[in-house]
């Protein structure tokens, strides 16, 4: 019996049409999700940022109030770039870093004021920007120990103004420009704004 | 062999359009995982900020709470401390829960307070000033340690996460399950100081207004100086011109009558009339706060009597010791005849009794309230006060040794009425800022006095016994915060 003759061969791979065709669907699919991962990749970069220093000026914000609350007094040199304060020693003992690792002390009552430790030696505590860090540097007197904490950075400027009565200090701290999703500009540097009150500031000793 | 499953014959297209497929999901699903994570963090940023601040929120309404309690406890101790560990009026140190109603739906998170009082510290001269401890605790409504903020660097660049102010706990509850984890504590330490005056440092202070009906004189002595007084006496050639009169409210309010004042006169405002013959200052910028007299809280209350109404003879009250003075507790304290006599717990023993009359007093016609000496006495009065007759008679000759004291009432509305006669004028203190006062008759006052309006109506002088400015020590009226930290281990 003779044999039937061969299947014909089905016809592989595409026309050059069809490629050409699968080629630019491909790339033009290809383009839009690299261009909008590219744009989010950006706004990532941007939103990392905003968190970021949002972070940076709600550290600052914590400091600052934190240490103006409590001051005992404090001080603004000429120039109103620099906040020194004087707060009570509180702990028995500081880390490396001036962090407490002590216990608080007792205060003391002395002609009706409030004292911890060696009223005479108090904590020093001064703010000030350098380079673009915010920097918190703590001087334990009784120990004649300095450290410095680099609060926050990307920082461009800091002023600071007494309010009225002395009692309350205005605080401004300026943050560098940052990049931003939609355009290749910078935009504005933050300004941090507030005021706190010293809330153990005493006046007259009866 | 159906061409169909002729290995040969199928096409390899499909598994191009998969691996297409497969590569651009995963791309999107990286990207979108990107968006979540930093979306994520900035969530939960957000939180732990709102966390920190109602952790801090939440230890000052603590601390407020503290406060709030201790003021309180200086006019009501007995029930004060009531809610608080433990509960009684003397022991310390105190706690409590400060915990707010169940939070339900979107918006800030549940918070404690857990605040500690204790009473350790004193100053110099022995007053006892308090500490307040409050930790304010949130809960931070996330699971992650995303968005909690970068440890701080030290000037070496080297970073210790112990820098940062903000501590969430991840794994410790410190409120005993009322609050879920993870949580943000803040801890504030604040001390109180008791704050207040000395209640007799004028000779007359009143709330609203000051009359005087006659040209009468207000001078000054000092019982406990013999240059300044005569065995402790008024003595008019040693007079003085302490004798402040001051008025909460507008001087145009009040009439001194031409009344010659050896002191300062004082009013809040606007100009006194008839202040003429004023020897001292004229003031117009006075104000100060008043100590509302809270209804007695004795330990120990005599049996008997427990009214004197009308007695046919004379009635006893004797006293006890500083310590353990006794206490009396009268419906009403009415008579016309027959004397009330406060007397010694034994003769010539110094004692103090305490007298709190719910009712009305009135004592008239032939009856009078005889004081003896070595006797101290405090009237807390109620009800309306009368005492005309021979009034109130004062054998230890010192204005101290009498006090009668108008326990504020629970209206603001009610304005009870204490007038004091007789023909051998007052020797004693009047303490009763809520009250009218009239002082009537031909003899002489003898003390000091605090009242919300006060007439002096008699043609007897007013007398200040400067010693009086230092009865009974400073009177707390308030606590005050002196100093604020925050622990912040």
């Amino acid at each position: 019996m003779k044999s039937l003759p061969p299947y014909p061969p089905r016809r592989s791979g595409f026309t050059l049409l069809e490629l050409l065709i699968g080629m630019s669907i491909a790339a033009a699919m290809f383009a839009v999700v690299l261009s909008a991962g590219s744009f989010l990749l950006k706004s990532l970069y941007v939103a990392n940022d905003y968190s970021n220093e949002s972070n940076e000026e709600l550290r600052a914000m914590d400091f600052l109030a934190r240490d103006i609350r409590g001051a005992l007094s404090f001080s603004i040199p000429t120039g109103g770039n620099t906040l020194t304060i004087t707060l009570p020693d509180y702990y028995t003992s500081y880390d490396a870093q001036g962090n407490p690792t002590g216990t608080p002390r007792d205060p003391v009552i002395t002609s009706a004021v409030v004292d911890y430790g060696d009223k005479t030696k108090p904590l020093v505590v001064t703010y000030f920007v350098s380079g673009t860090n915010l920097v918190r540097r703590q001087t334990v007197q009784a120990t004649n120990t300095t450290t410095d904490l680099l609060v926050c950075s990307n920082v461009n400027a800091m002023e600071l103004a007494f309010v009225a009565m002395s009692t309350s200090v205005n605080y401004s701290i300026t943050f560098q420009p940052k990049h931003q999703a939609v355009s290749a500009a910078l935009r504005a540097g933050t300004k941090l704004t507030g005021t706190v009150s010293a809330r153990s500031m005493r006046f007259n000793t009866p | 062999m159906h061409p169909s499953n002729h290995p040969k014959l199928r096409s390899s297209s499909h598994g191009g359009v998969l691996i297409t497929t497969v590569l651009i999901v995963a791309v999107m699903s990286m990207l979108t995982a990107a968006i979540l994570h930093a979306v994520s963090a900035r969530h939960a940023s957000t939180y732990q900020s709102v966390s920190w601040n109602e952790a801090l929120s939440s230890a000052e309404n603590g601390a407020d709470f503290g406060v709030r309690t201790l003021t309180q406890a200086i006019t009501d101790p007995a029930t004060a401390w009531a809610a608080w560990t433990p509960s009684d009026a003397t022991t310390f140190p105190k706690t409590y829960n400060l915990n707010p109603p169940a939070h339900i739906g979107e918006g800030n998170t549940k918070v404690f307070s857990k605040i500690t009082v204790d009473n350790s510290i004193k100053d110099a001269p022995g007053k006892t000033w308090y500490r307040i401890r409050s930790t304010g605790v949130a809960e931070l409504p996330s699971r992650s340690i995303n968005g909690i903020e970068a440890a701080v660097r030290d000037s070496t660049g080297a970073k210790n996460h112990r820098s940062v102010l903000r501590k969430p706990r991840f794994s410790t509850d410190i409120t005993g399950g009322l609050l879920k984890l993870p949580q943000v504590p803040r801890t504030i330490e604040v001390m109180t100081e008791p704050v207040g005056g000395y209640p007799y440092k004028r000779a007359l202070t009143v709330k609203n207004t000051l009359n005087f009906g006659n040209a009468a004189i207000v001078d000054s002595f000092d019982s406990s100086n013999l240059l300044y007084s005569t065995n402790g006496q008024y003595d008019s050639s040693k007079r003085r011109a302490n004798a402040d009169i001051a008025s909460n409210v507008s001087g145009n309010l009040s009439n001194l009558g031409g009344a010659h004042v050896y002191g300062d006169a004082s009013s809040n405002g606007g100009t006194f009339r008839g202040a003429e013959d004023v020897q001292g200052n004229i003031y117009n910028n006075f104000q100060t706060t008043f100590t509302e007299i809270p209804k007695p809280s004795f330990s120990t209350i005599e049996v008997s009597p427990s009214t004197i109404n009308m007695p046919a003879s004379a009635v006893t009250l004797p006293g006890g010791s500083k310590d353990f003075p006794k206490n009396y507790k009268l419906s009403t304290m009415t008579s016309n005849g027959a004397p009330v006599i406060i007397a010694p717990s034994a003769p010539g023993v110094e004692s103090y009794v305490n007298v709190w009359i719910t009712g009305n007093t009135k004592i008239w016609g032939n009856s009078y309230v005889q004081v003896e000496p070595n006797v101290t006495v405090r009237f807390y009065f109620e009800g309306d006060t009368k005492v005309t007759g021979n009034g109130f008679v004062n054998k230890s000759g010192y204005a101290a040794n009498i006090q009668l004291i108008g326990v504020t009432p629970a209206s603001p509305t009610t304005t009870p009425n204490m007038y004091v006669s007789g023909s051998g004028g007052f020797m004693g203190v009047m303490n009763a800022p809520a009250w009218n006062l009239e002082l009537s008759g031909s003899g002489d006052f003898f003390g000091s006095a605090i009242a919300k309006v006060a007439n002096f109506n008699g043609s007897g002088q007013f007398h200040y016994d400067e010693a009086l400015g230092r009865l009974g020590g400073p009177v707390i009226s308030a606590f005050q915060v002196a100093s604020w930290v925050e622990d912040i281990r």
